[in-house]
């Protein structure tokens, strides 16, 4: 049956009552990892995770993840632990320092298990592109359905139920969005209320830290874990850091706003009744919820803005692969030539499309009507969103307009349902805003979510509602159990 | 400043040259193939990019960088810490001779 | 035709700051390659930029003494371009609102305007080694400062003497090393002529690469020379980028071609604004370390004559030097003779600087201070001088284990005085005859009785009030 399946605040009281020990979960995490047949990892960390075993020491009652079993996407920089963000352009490298993140979670005894798969250097939205192919979604084993990306091995590690939690990371809807399609709940929260050091970056002033987990509560225990100021990060907050899992049931405030120019261009009716279905609830519960308008031009701006901003900002991000210091080198007989024939070699093909595009974009000459642009844009998406949490505590929408979708799904880039419904997610990047998916439904067996954002800071209140709605439905520990 | 459509300031030069010297200049270079496939999402792209410009207003503002108004008054103090060892700034770099990392010349 | 020479200056000033400009990393010379890096330094992916504080003041002092308008706000952009010796693929440095802009400088009653002042970071070093290149990081991310004048030098002495005063103001300040010949001071020239009247600007020629202030002269005397030459040839002058060849004096051009690169300038995303208050800036200012001027007009202040004054403001560490040993109240004018004579002398053989000189300034005071107070005579204080170059002991300590104290009591000078003329009868009978030597012979002999510790002074009145009595 094993023990992965359960939730951290699970797993800490059978560790406590020594019902099961810390090495025992690891030889199930190892052993469900190498039986996976999702790719969800890059690289599994057998020995690394019997090292930190043996050193765990004693129990420690007020840890909630002493020696809880994790796995973090492969963008996160792991000290002596191979790092390749699922490119071939960073083949071999193995970094000599480690990410905040992954740091923090160490120190605090959790033991990690996996690097997981991605798409290349996040960018991308189908889980997909990574260079060892297609990531699926353990909720269907014919293997038909993306779980999304570009979170894609560290949301299906977790709904494989291999791990309790692992770490993502959400530059335009990288975490919120394959949680929805994997029944999980995948939480990003203020920009700058983690520290990105470490994160390989994609877009800077749009990537987030983000994890899954399969319940609220688990997921405002790592917030607690990995929120705070780091000085390696300048960019990060020195906001003081709540207790974020007290209070869960007791939300400050309970005013919710439902965007309707979203909700209306879902076409999938099984997941607006459902929708509608948990707005009653919520009002039955003592919520006010509103349905609120948002100026449709802005709102179908926001995909065009985040793909100009983010392969701009990722070009440069990504100037340092360049084959001289490491990862992937050719050869050449000049350095040109090394650093040109690396760079051919080692991105894939989407990669260098969205290069081109960005780089397209900041040229001088395009610069004012396209990068600078879509930054303007980005303004009046924020204002108005910010214009309407002033009003209320959380804004609310189904996560994805549909369940998982198909690998080959196409789908009409122009319309308003992939424009508004698909992407409107990208709004919490955009404002830096507290957001966090979590299922509220199924269709023909396959789990979808709903979305709650907040104002920066808000964490403690967005998971209290958060909590309130997982209690509406009743929908939490979601996972398929997979192979023993 | 001329308030160009975007259209029309990007039709003009989108094409596999421009492209392609775009990815010169990004130190890659792509298949035939792969420039088509570009100039093909470039034609959705800049459909997507139209409804920025749709935006009333959109020109009034100033561009935003920053998710919200973020200052601080933080610096870092002048205090020097550790380095790596050479062995570890360098265990990463495939071609090492003297303590250097080594390249075939630099064509200046 | 008269022609003018149209003349801008881009100059690079390398701080010695503790550490990086974005990273902790420590700033230190001549160490062996690759032993300086962190993980910033060489762009391993994750690394982040975190600034440094003391760099910010720099430039803040900087642009202080240039007259420049201070920005309380600080940004940053990326300057994105790939290179060999860019780590990153790109450059952290501050286009859209450089730290100081607007400010000027006057040379010789001229004012040369200022455009602006920013701060960046440096690259890592290149070396060429025929069909390959090495590598080496510890400079990479080194605090650089970027000063750009507007093209108001017409030649190669204004270019030069602008340079010096900037030379002078960075070291000072205590911000750089200021030195062209290892890269701490850099300066590139742009150059062009007109017709003098005219406001059209010829092709402008970029001078890269010169190692030393008086080359910049040179350079800019030869390039002016060679396009009037080609212009009243009727040949074009090319706009190109060139370096000077010391060995033949002239410019040749270089062999790459300079495209107009676009940099893509955005706003670095990983450095929000920083707000530099009314007080922080203020601080900064008031704590500067004392310019050149300032020093220099506080030395005529102390009775220093011009002459003196300026040499001790040429260099920086010789000034403080001085500043250090007049707070032991010794007499400026023996210290500048000292500093000037003996130490210099010491210093050019030893092939050091006065940093490095190992007899501190408080101890060179108080030795001063000792001959001025005749407790010890002009010969004795070398002597002493010259047991204080192997260790630096204190003169006060010298003096005592040496036994070197000046002895000035009378009755004991007068003891000898009368012992000696007793054992020597011809001098006196040289005295009466007239014979000065006879004083000096007796003076002689009571010194070396006394291993030259009788105060010299003294001796020779109490010799010649004896020498009359008999």
């Amino acid at each position: 049956m094993g023990y992965l399946h359960l939730s951290i605040t699970e797993l800490h009281n059978l560790l406590k009552e020594g019902t099961v020990t810390p090495k025992q979960l690891v030889d199930e995490a190892i052993a469900k990892a190498k039986a996976d047949n999702n790719n969800c990892f890059e690289y599994i960390m057998e020995k690394e995770a019997y090292e930190f075993v043996d050193k765990l020491g004693d129990f420690d009652d007020s840890n909630p993840l002493w020696g809880i079993p994790f796995a973090i996407k492969d963008n996160y920089s792991t000290k002596d632990v191979p790092t390749c963000a699922s490119s071939n352009i960073l083949e071999g490298y193995v970094p000599v320092f480690s990410s905040t993140v992954y740091q923090r979670l160490i120190d605090r005894k959790a033991i990690p298990i996996g690097k997981t798969t991605l798409d290349e250097l996040a960018m991308g939205g189908t889980g997909t592109s990574g260079h060892k192919g297609k990531t699926y979604n353990p909720w269907d084993e014919t293997h038909k359905h993306q779980i999304g990306g570009s979170s894609c091995g560290s949301a299906s590690c977790v709904a494989a139920s291999i791990v309790p939690f692992s770490i993502g990371s959400d530059t335009g809807d990288s975490v919120r969005k394959p949680a929805s399609y994997g029944g999980l709940v995948g939480m990003k929260p203020t920009w700058g209320r983690i520290s990105r050091y470490g994160l390989l970056p994609f877009a800077a002033s749009l990537d987030h830290v983000g994890f899954f987990t399969r319940n609220v509560e688990d997921s405002a225990i790592l917030l607690d874990v990995l929120a705070g100021r780091d000085g390696k990060d300048f960019s990060s907050s020195f906001e003081p850091v709540d207790k974020y899992e007290e209070d869960l049931l007791k939300p400050r405030g309970k005013r919710i706003a439902v965007i309707k120019e979203i909700f209306d261009s879902i076409t999938n009716e099984e997941i607006k009744k459902t929708f509608i279905n948990t707005l009653n609830s919520l009002k039955n519960a003592g919520f006010t919820v509103d349905f609120v308008n948002f100026d449709v031009k802005l709102l179908r701006a926001v995909y065009p803005s985040y793909i100009v901003i983010s392969c701009a900002e990722a070009t440069s991000n990504n100037a340092n692969l360049d084959g001289i210091k490491f990862g992937l080198r050719e050869s050449g007989e000049t350095y040109q030539d090394v650093t040109k024939n690396t760079r051919t070699k080692g991105f894939s093909e989407l990669i260098k499309r969205r290069f081109v595009i960005g780089s397209f974009s900041l040229l001088r000459e395009n610069q004012d009507v396209l990068f600078r642009r879509a930054q303007k844009a980005r303004r009046l998406i924020v204002e108005e969103t910010n214009r309407i949490l002033k009003d209320y505590d959380a804004i609310y929408c189904p996560a994805s307009p549909t369940t998982a979708p198909l690998f080959e799904k196409h789908a009409d880039k122009l319309s308003n349902e992939y424009l508004i419904a698909d992407n409107w997610l990208t709004i919490a990047n955009f404002g830096g805003l507290p957001s966090i998916t979590l299922p509220i439904g199924f269709s023909d067996g396959l789990p979808f979510g709903g979305n709650l954002t907040s104002s920066p800071f808000k964490e403690k209140d967005l998971f209290a509602i958060a909590s309130c709605l997982e209690d509406i439905t009743g929908l939490k520990n979601l996972s398929k159990k997979g192979e023993e | 400043m001329i308030k160009l459509h975007i259209e029309e300031l990007l039709v003009k030069p989108v094409n596999k040259e421009v492209l392609k010297e775009a990815a010169n200049k990004l130190m890659f270079d792509m298949s035939d193939k792969e420039y088509e496939t570009l100039i093909e999402e470039f034609e959705i792209i800049t459909k997507q990019m139209e409804l920025i410009g749709e935006i009333p207003g959109v020109d009034d503002v100033e561009p935003m960088t920053f998710p919200f108004e973020v200052t601080n008054d933080y610096l870092r103090e002048d205090k020097p810490t550790e380095p790596l060892t050479r062995e570890e700034a360098l265990q990463n770099a495939s071609d090492v001779v003297d303590g250097q990392i080594r390249l075939p010349k630099v064509v200046r | 035709m008269n022609f003018e020479a149209v003349i801008g200056l881009e100059l690079h000033v390398q701080m010695k700051t503790k550490s990086k400009m974005f990273s902790s990393t420590p700033v230190s010379f001549g160490e062996k390659p690759n032993t300086m890096v962190k993980v910033y330094d060489m762009a391993f992916p994750g690394s982040m930029p975190i600034v440094n504080k003391q760099a910010v003041i720099n430039a803040i002092r900087v642009s202080n003494a240039l007259h420049m308008t201070i920005d309380d706000t600080l940004c940053f952009d990326r300057k994105n371009y790939f290179y060999s010796d860019l780590a990153k693929g790109f450059q952290i440095t501050q286009h859209e609102r450089p730290i100081g802009s607007n400010g000027y400088l006057d040379i010789d009653n001229k004012r040369i305007r200022l455009e602006r002042l920013h701060i960046e970071e440096d690259t890592c070093k290149q070396i060429h080694l025929g069909d390959y290149s090495l590598l080496d990081y510890n400079r990479s991310g080194i605090p650089l400062l970027e000063i750009v004048t507007l093209p108001d030098m017409r030649n190669g002495k204004e270019a030069m003497k602008l340079v010096e005063k900037i030379r002078s103001i960075v070291t000072f300040l205590d911000v750089s090393d200021g030195k062209m010949e290892e890269g701490s001071l850099r300066c590139d020239v742009n150059i062009s002529i007109r017709e003098v009247g005219s406001d059209r600007l010829g092709p402008k020629v970029e001078i890269k690469n010169l190692n030393s202030i008086s080359n910049v002269q040179k350079a800019i005397d030869y390039e002016i020379e060679r396009q009037k030459q080609l212009f009243l040839e009727g040949k074009n002058i090319v706009q190109d980028t060139r370096r000077f060849d010391e060995k033949n004096k002239k410019t040749v051009a270089m062999r790459f071609k300079t495209d107009s690169i676009d940099y893509k300038y955005f706003r670095e995303p990983n450095i929000p604004p920083i707000k530099l208050s009314k007080e922080f800036i203020q601080n900064a200012i008031e704590t500067s370390p004392e310019l050149a001027e300032a020093k220099y007009e506080r030395y005529l202040a102390m009775g220093l004559s011009k002459y003196d004054a300026s040499l001790l403001v040429q260099d920086k560490d010789v000034s403080n030097y001085f500043d250090e040993a007049i707070e032991t109240k010794a007499s400026n004018k023996l210290l500048v003779n000292w500093i000037f004579g003996d130490i210099h002398a010491i210093l050019n053989k030893e092939n050091i600087s006065i940093k490095q000189f190992i007899v501190s300034p408080k101890h060179l005071g108080e030795l001063v201070l000792m001959i001025e107070n005749g407790i010890v005579s002009n010969k004795q204080g070398r002597e002493i001088f010259m047991e204080m170059l192997k260790n630096n002991d204190s003169p006060k300590e010298l003096i005592k284990s040496m036994g070197r104290e000046m002895i000035s009591d009378e009755n004991v000078i007068k003891e000898m005085v009368i012992e000696t003329i007793n054992n020597n009868p011809q001098s006196v009978i040289d005295y009466k005859k007239g014979k000065d030597r006879a004083v000096a012979y007796l003076v002689g002999q009571i010194m070396k009785k006394s291993q030259g510790r009788a105060n010299p002074s003294l001796t020779n009145k109490l010799i010649q009030e004896e020498l009359r009595r008999r």
